[in-house]
């Protein structure tokens, strides 16, 4: 069970370095994959402008099941946030009900534009589902002086690493949109995220060498 | 570990699926020759710039028959331009050059550019005149034809002024002399009128005007029967300026007057709307009263310097009779032409056209105020014979100038956009009506439907198209963004895109110069409800 996790967790870590390093002009997450179930800062990249137009505002829509959404500050941007209610409510950490959560990030009125030629990164934190092997899409729009560049587009059905036509599905959604919205693999971590949450085994298993390591020494 | 190492390889596989899908958005900066660019020789080679190194698929140049031309050579990649040589000579026509390229990875884009030989782009017309591309002709035009109004209405408004106003002979031939150098200047502004319009027409360089495609395309258009009226009508009232008041002739002067001003009612929106037998002559009033109105202001001023207080103070009144028949005309036939034109109050705000006409309203009620001031304060002042009131009067009409100068403007932009009239017209599916032609559909898609009309639906000239969303209880839906994305399949074409530009709420204009082939094409319009729920329409639209 652990093992079967491990290897996982290495195939997934493979694909994402080896994705991540591809030259890229869509709008994406650097958080490719992230464990499930935690509380995790993820970032995703504006690539590129509108055409030839400089990004000035970026939005991005969170995701059904992640909740608890901070972003993180900077002061190059301002940054603000539209709620949505979560009906029915869901169970939050300490057993208190969420009826309110993060729906849009506004990254605006910056002090400079990204220039249509460069990325740009807009980082916050999420408590991500706790669904290992899911992909999660994050809708989001550059928005520049005259036009709108948008990566929104989701496929018709979720995704779900177990799925042994996985990555041929993921590939003919890919390519037929040249706006899919960014994505976020779930992988399964190897132990809970924090310590006191440890078993026995987990603890055993912290100090090892990182399987994604193990994986690429071998 | 052989477990660990499939695994892995499995992974790579996998992640080579990710990357060679996903991130490829080559876009296309610019092309050599560049859209909608029209040259004088065959191009030896085809040129296009992306943002990014891209590796080609296809560059291919189309003539209007879909049918591939010119012979291509090889393409080669430089840096991020991808070229293409033509080994044949293209005959004078109208091509499309389209590409498909893929980036590192190995997601294609597709996309295609219009350019002409030895002919201009598919005739633009009218309708691209009023809402399509510009060029840089568009400031020349628009500074020529204010000019042109200014002087126009200064010269048949000084005919007016002669023949209907009793003024000291001092005045009288000043006035004259105004008319002449008003229709001298009037004349010259409608022959430049016709170089500058062509040059716009075509889109063209700073050195179109002295193209021959450029005139060709102006006579072709109704800018060629307006100058053909008009200088023959300013000629008149030159030569009938020119005899000077010993030598007045009011036929001469009111037949010179009436032919200038029939000038204006062959082009234009307004004079050229149905119901053209109500609105021809409601323009023609328009202008009477807004000439006389205008022309006045001078004489009325030299008046109050030279004359005598009284006899300043009989002009005054004379004037005063006149003025309140014709500001009363001119009040309620620019009513009747915004009545048509407009189509409810809700337009006047709403649209570029409606807030250009507010702005002039607002500016006329200003003048309405100055006027009345004259009228109701001045005048009873003069005919009472206070000495203070002549160098009043000319200080009133002083700011009168300056809100002429400015309603003339506002006369002149407004010619320069789409009224709600002519937007409403196609959307209705009636642009046929004054295009003969054109094609229109509904497409639904959950509880949206898209009013798609295309007009002409035809390869010799730009096509329109104005989409109008509605919600399942018949409301206007105004969208983020729109975007419609054009394809023919059967010609390999496709990347075709536009983005809507928003002229009522819910309903968008667009304009596309590239359907130059005739066939089935497909129609993909992506429409935002908010920022990230986009509805897809597909339709079919057959170009003729
Ligand atoms: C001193 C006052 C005014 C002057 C000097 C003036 C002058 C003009 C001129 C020169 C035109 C151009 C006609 C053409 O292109 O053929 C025009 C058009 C027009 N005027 Fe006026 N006008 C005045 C007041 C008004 C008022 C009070 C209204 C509305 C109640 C009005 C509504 C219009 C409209 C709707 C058009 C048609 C524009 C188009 O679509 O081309 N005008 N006016
Ligand atoms: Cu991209």
């Amino acid at each position: 069970m652990l093992k079967s996790a491990l290897l996982t967790t290495a195939a997934i870590g493979a694909a994402a370095l080896m994705s991540a390093s591809t030259a890229s002009a869509h709008n994406y997450m650097t958080t490719l994959r992230a464990p499930a179930g935690y509380m995790a800062d993820m970032e995703a990249r504006a690539a590129h402008g509108c055409l030839a137009e400089d990004i000035k505002e970026v939005r991005i829509k969170i995701p059904e099941g992640v909740y608890r959404v901070t972003p993180i500050n900077t002061r190059e941007w301002e940054v603000e946030t539209e709620m949505r209610k979560v009906d029915p409510p869901v169970p939050g950490d300490g057993g208190r009900p969420i009826t309110r959560t993060v729906d849009t990030i506004i990254w605006k009125n910056p002090t400079a534009v990204t220039p249509y030629n460069r990325a740009e990164g807009f980082k916050f934190r999420a408590k991500l589902p706790n669904e290992p092997g899911k992909v999660i899409f994050w809708q989001m729009v550059n928005i520049c002086e005259e036009g709108r560049d948008p990566y929104t587009d989701l496929p018709e059905t979720a995704f779900d690493t177990k799925d042994p036509n996985f990555g041929k599905k993921f590939e003919e959604f890919m390519g037929s949109t040249a706006h899919a919205a960014p994505y976020t693999v779930l992988y399964k971590p190897a132990m809970p995220q924090y310590p006191w949450e440890w078993t026995q085994e987990d603890i055993e298993l912290s100090g090892m060498t990182p399987p994604e390591q193990t994986a690429e020494a071998k | 570990m052989s477990r660990i190492l499939t695994t892995v390889l499995m992974a790579a596989t996998l992640s080579l699926g990710f990357a060679s899908a996903a991130w490829s958005h080559a876009v296309l900066l610019g092309s050599t020759p560049a859209a909608e660019a029209s040259l004088d020789v065959s191009p030896k080679e085809i040129i296009f710039n992306f943002n990014e190194n891209v590796g080609p698929i296809f560059i291919k140049v189309l003539d209007r028959s879909g049918s591939e031309v010119g012979s291509p050579g090889e393409w080669r990649v430089d840096g991020n331009d991808v070229l293409m040589s033509l080994n044949d000579e293209l005959p004078n026509g109208t091509y499309i050059a389209t590409y498909r390229v893929i980036s590192a990875d190995t997601h294609p884009v597709g996309g295609s550019v219009v350019f002409a030989v030895g002919e201009a782009v598919a005739s633009m017309g009218d309708v691209a005149a009023a809402g399509g591309e510009t060029s840089g002709w568009v400031i020349p035009v628009a500074i020529n034809r204010y000019v042109q109004y200014g002087a126009m209405l200064l010269a048949a408004g000084a005919a007016l002024f002669i023949v209907g106003m009793t003024v000291p002979a001092g005045v009288q031939s000043s006035v004259y002399r105004m008319g002449r150098t008003a229709a001298a200047v009037a004349a010259v502004t409608y022959v430049l009128a016709l170089g500058f319009g062509g040059a716009e027409m075509m889109l063209g360089g700073p050195t179109a005007i002295f193209s021959i495609d450029a005139w060709s395309q102006s006579l072709a258009s109704t800018l060629a029967p307006s100058a053909l009226i008009g200088v023959p009508g300013l000629l008149i009232l030159y030569f009938a300026f020119g005899k000077g008041p010993e030598g007045k002739s009011s036929p001469l002067l009111i037949a010179g007057a009436a032919i200038a001003v029939a000038s204006f009612l062959v082009t234009g929106h307004a004079a050229t709307a149905a119901p053209v037998w109500l609105m021809a002559p409601m323009v023609a009033v328009h202008l009477f009263c807004a000439a006389f109105w205008i022309a006045a202001l001078y004489p009325l001023a030299k008046t109050a310097q030279v004359a005598g207080v009284a006899e300043a103070g009989a002009v005054m009144t004379q004037f005063s009779q006149r003025a309140v028949w014709t500001v009363g005309a001119l009040f309620l036939s620019g009513a009747v032409i915004t009545w048509t034109q407009v189509e409810g109050p809700q337009n006047m705000l709403t649209t570029d056209y409606g807030l250009r006409l507010t702005a002039k309203l607002t500016v006329f009620f200003v003048l309405l105020g100055l006027a009345a001031t004259n009228k109701m304060v001045l005048t009873p002042a003069l005919e009472k014979a206070d000495g203070a009131a002549p160098e009043k009067l000319r200080r009133m009409i002083k700011f009168e100038y300056a809100a002429m100068v400015l309603i003339i403007g506002a006369a002149v932009s407004l010619t320069l956009v789409t009224p709600p009239r002519a937007t409403m017209d196609m959307e209705g599916g009636m642009g046929g009506m004054a295009m003969g032609g054109g094609y229109t559909t509904t497409v639904t898609k959950g509880k949206y439907t898209a009013d798609v009309s295309v007009d002409p639906a035809g390869t010799t000239a730009s096509n329109m198209v104005m989409v109008t969303f509605k919600d399942d209880a018949g409301n206007p839906v105004e969208m983020v963004d729109v975007t419609i994305s054009w394809s023919l399949p059967t010609a390999g074409l496709e990347g075709i895109e536009g983005r809507g530009e928003m002229v009522t709420p819910g309903m968008y204009h667009f304009m596309f110069d590239q359907l130059i082939i005739p066939g089935e094409w497909d129609a993909r319009i992506d429409a935002f409800v908010d920022d990230f729920d986009k509805q897809i329409f597909r339709t079919t639209v057959p170009i003729k």
